[in-house]
């Protein structure tokens, strides 16, 4: 914009820039709000997911089956001697427990290094299904707390 | 003998202390008994999160500074510097977060509360700098950049306190009031401070020298702004 000389351009300078300043706010308000909306509506959704990154056996078992398309996380300890591969696939079982209750696994793919560590929580992501039975499709292995010097 | 700036004194201890670092990490501490030599990126991890969650607070800190003086830039001109060097170090501990976590939780990446949160924290450093880079007024764009600061600030401690507050898959805290005794070796704990100096030294150099620049820079936009 140039710069204004006489006293009325002035004024008309300073309108147009207060108009220009004017509709801008009113357009950054309503992608404000829109934005507001869309993120709200979101979070509304995602709330009963994602109030809890997992659920321990017990809550799992009480939750009950999952709905068709839904995800959730259970964590637990493997119970020692309970993994089993079916032969030559990478299909694998087991079973979680947090203590006093139990959940069976399967599946299907890499095992992380730190899977059969006996400090290690195990973290699954997948269904838990009609028969009881949890189908993961991602390992998370959650390692201890402590950094502790190994002997050798 | 030349003179030797303050910011050249500041690279010199980097330098030194990242070499001593990188011997202590590598053929002094000891490995981890879980994880293994994987583990040794928790010394670059540790202090780059820490120095990218610290920042965020600064920025902020000095933002309220600027607002209460607004005649000074200097205020405003460090918060910048702050949040530009504070947004790489939050990009290198996420980078290196993400390499560590494959062979340790078997993921590259998982939705849980520290991680988000770290994420969330990101974001608020590229809204903060986009922000500002839009806006042609510097009084209006350090204005609405302390707002992003602040409410960026509740951040820090929120992901320092994410393992105590929600369930997760990150460790607790190893340093700090959060932390558990004896999480820690104490060699391991040596060689973390250590670390931490090396990059502390790191941050404030490339702080100050983003300051000078920016000082230059903030001279320049009035001038030109005078001349037009």
């Amino acid at each position: 914009m140039n710069k204004p000389e006489s006293f009325e351009e002035n004024l008309d300078f300073r309108e147009q820039e207060i108009s220009f300043i004017y509709t801008h706010r009113i357009k950054l308000v309503v992608a404000v709000l829109v934005l507001v909306l869309a993120v709200g509506y979101l979070a509304f959704n995602a709330w009963d997911s994602a109030k809890v990154y997992y659920y321990t056996v017990a809550e799992i078992k009480e939750i009950g089956p999952t709905t068709e398309g839904q995800f959730v996380r259970v964590s637990g300890k493997l119970i020692e001697g309970s993994f089993e591969r079916v032969q030559n696939t990478t299909l694998a079982s087991f079973i979680l427990t947090d203590g006093s209750e139990t959940v069976q696994a399967i599946h299907q793919g890499i095992i992380p290094d730190l899977f059969f560590n006996e400090h290690s929580e195990i973290i699954l992501e997948g269904r838990y299904t009609q028969d009881n039975i949890f189908e993961s499709n991602n390992i998370i292995v959650k390692c201890p707390s402590k950094y502790i010097a190994s002997s050798s | 003998m030349k003179n030797i700036s303050i910011s050249e004194i500041f690279w010199i201890f980097s330098f030194i202390f990242l070499i001593t670092s990188l011997g202590i990490v590598f053929m002094w501490a000891p490995t981890d008994v879980n994880l293994g030599v994987s583990q040794k990126i928790f010394y670059l991890h540790l202090p780059t999160a820490i120095l990218g969650m610290i920042s965020i607070v600064i920025v902020a800190f000095l933002s309220i500074l600027y607002l209460l003086n607004s005649e000074n830039n200097k205020w405003d001109d460090l918060a910048y510097s702050f949040a530009e060097v504070g947004m790489i170090f939050l990009t290198i501990a996420l980078i290196s977060g993400s390499l560590w976590s494959k062979p340790a939780w078997g993921v590259w990446w998982t939705w849980e509360p520290k991680l988000t949160l770290t994420l969330a924290l990101w974001f608020v450093y590229v809204a903060y700098l986009m922000m500002r880079s839009y806006m042609s007024d510097l009084r209006n764009e350090a204005k609405f950049g302390a707002i992003v600061a602040l409410i960026g600030s509740i951040d820090a401690p929120l992901i320092y306190y994410a393992t105590e507050l929600w369930r997760s898959a990150h460790p607790g805290a190893v340093v700090g009031p959060n932390a558990e005794p004896g999480a820690l070796d104490e060699r391991m704990f040596l060689a973390l401070i250590l670390s931490f100096i090396a990059f502390s030294f790191m941050f404030i150099f490339f702080v100050s020298n983003r300051y000078f620049l920016r000082k230059t820079e903030t001279r320049m936009n009035m001038m030109v702004r005078k001349l037009n």
